[in-house]
């Protein structure tokens, strides 16, 4: 067997394959993962938090609803987005929008 | 090609022993390479790759643009507009003439006078269109609508250069733009992103300085200093707070340094100290959320209300201390993340301890915080 000639044919499929894959080279998207938009809100009086999903309408400082525990009224203190995957590891109760 | 070799060859005759055919072979390729290197052929291909490239990301962010444009108009005519297509056609391109720097005097406020005058006519001409919408709603349509712009001026930045690049053979732009390209569509994408926080009202990672002052500020009295800023005044580790933000929770970054200037001026310099709260650009390999201190004006913008506050503060000498949240430019104009909610109570920690450390009781300390108020009431 002749060896030049089997290493010239292997450098030719090579370079063929190199150019075929540059040229079909996929266009790369940011990934984007599953996010999830949480409302906390606390108690005024006895400082109770809890997680609830976003609704459109939301503030920060707004008050909204009053407080399971003692009764008193509630604000948002914080609204941020978190990964949804990192919510179900973390068991974080899920807690309707009202 | 390598097929036909086999057939017209056979198996024996392949790898014949005077090894004709690979003597050929190797003649095409030397002087394919030879064409290649000394016509310059082989930049013309570099060149068409990258091209081709660079219209997949141009074409995926004329798509964003346009689309950015779409939801603008949509936004517009969900709260109740009827002439948006028209208002949107007609700014979409609007531009601002920055000042003659080459004369310093007066920079600033020639450039405050500039933005004040974009300001205004921003706000007229959506007002026009929604006459019975609230401040806020002509905020946040106001803030959807730069979007648009900035992506339309995104795209059409680098159509400019491309078509340039391949008009003059200029592979040195075309590389630099094929190299840039990556960060120009993450950034395009991170804007395009951004129009469903502010459509919905939700905060963005900008907004943590102004999180930090509404907490802060919570049970205060609160009034308006200046436009679209709210001043606050409450009582914390015996010290007094005057806390300073944008008014919200619209799309607004107020005039913190007209705020601050003003207070300083009413109080006759009698304030210990200047506290700024604001969002940082990370440096890469760096931590979001991560809180760190310094000294300065901390605060972005083209420069007015920096200017303001570093006047009025060596006016008075009075020491500027700022605390800032790392964040990449992406999270600064997309939906807050936890870890950036999280630092406002880090911050707070850090005001407590400035102020415990650094002030004594009965003291006057202004804290701004700086940033877009979307989503944050006061």
């Amino acid at each position: 067997m002749d060896y030049d000639m089997l290493f010239t044919l292997m450098l030719i499929v090579i370079a063929t394959l190199c150019i075929v894959m540059l040229a079909a080279r996929r266009f790369q998207k940011p990934s984007e993962g599953e996010y999830e938009t949480i409302t906390l809100r606390e108690c005024d009086s006895c400082g109770y938090r809890e997680r609830r999903s976003f609704v459109k309408g939301d503030y920060v400082l707004k008050i909204n609803g009053v407080c399971p525990k003692c009764g008193g009224p509630m604000t948002i203190m914080k609204i941020y987005v978190e990964k949804a995957e990192a919510r179900r590891q973390k068991g974080y109760k899920q807690i309707s929008p009202q | 090609m390598i097929c036909s070799v086999l057939y017209l060859n056979g198996p024996a005759g392949l790898f014949g022993a005077d090894n004709d055919l690979l003597s050929l072979l190797n003649s095409i390729i030397f002087l394919v390479f030879m064409i290649l290197l000394f016509t310059g052929l082989n930049q013309k291909i570099q060149m068409m790759i990258w091209v081709k490239n660079i219209r997949k990301y141009l074409s995926r962010i004329e798509v964003m643009a346009k689309e950015a444009k779409v939801k603008s108009v949509e936004t517009i005519k969900k709260m109740g507009g009827s002439n948006a297509e028209e208002l949107v056609n007609r700014m979409i391109e609007f531009f601002i003439i920055s000042p003659v720097s080459e004369e310093p005097t007066g920079l600033m406020r020639r450039l405050e006078h500039l933005l004040n005058i974009r300001d205004e006519r921003f706000k007229k001409a959506i007002k026009a269109v929604l006459p019975e919408a609230s401040k806020h709603e002509v905020a946040n349509a106001g803030v959807i609508l730069e979007i648009a712009i900035a992506l339309n001026a995104i795209f059409r930045t680098v159509r400019h250069y491309l078509i340039l690049g391949e008009k003059t053979n200029n592979w040195i732009l075309i590389t630099q733009l094929q190299l840039e390209m990556p960060q120009i569509y993450k950034l395009s994408h991170a804007y395009y992103k951004a129009i469903d926080s502010f459509t919905q009202g939700k905060p963005i990672g900008d907004g943590i300085g102004p999180l930090v002052a509404a907490v802060l500020s919570k049970d205060g009295n609160k009034k308006i200093i200046c436009e679209d800023t709210i001043m606050s005044e409450v009582e914390r580790k015996g010290r007094k707070l005057i806390v300073v933000k944008a008014e919200g929770p619209g799309a607004n970054v107020g005039k913190p340094g007209e705020a601050v200037a003003k207070l300083v001026k009413e109080y006759e310099g009698n304030i210990k100290r200047i506290i700024m709260v604001d969002a940082k650009l990370k440096l890469e390999g760096e931590e979001t959320g991560d809180v760190i201190e310094g000294v300065g004006a901390a605060i972005g913008g083209l420069g007015p209300e920096k200017f303001k506050i570093e006047n009025i503060a060596a006016h008075y000498n009075i020491p500027l201390d700022a605390i800032v949240i790392k964040e990449s430019v992406e999270e600064s104009i997309s939906a807050m993340t936890k870890r950036i909610a999280d630092a406002a109570d880090k911050v707070l920690e850090i005001i407590d301890r400035t102020l415990i450390e650094r002030t004594k009781e009965g003291d006057i300390v202004i804290v701004a915080g700086i940033g877009n108020t979307v989503g944050i009431a006061q």
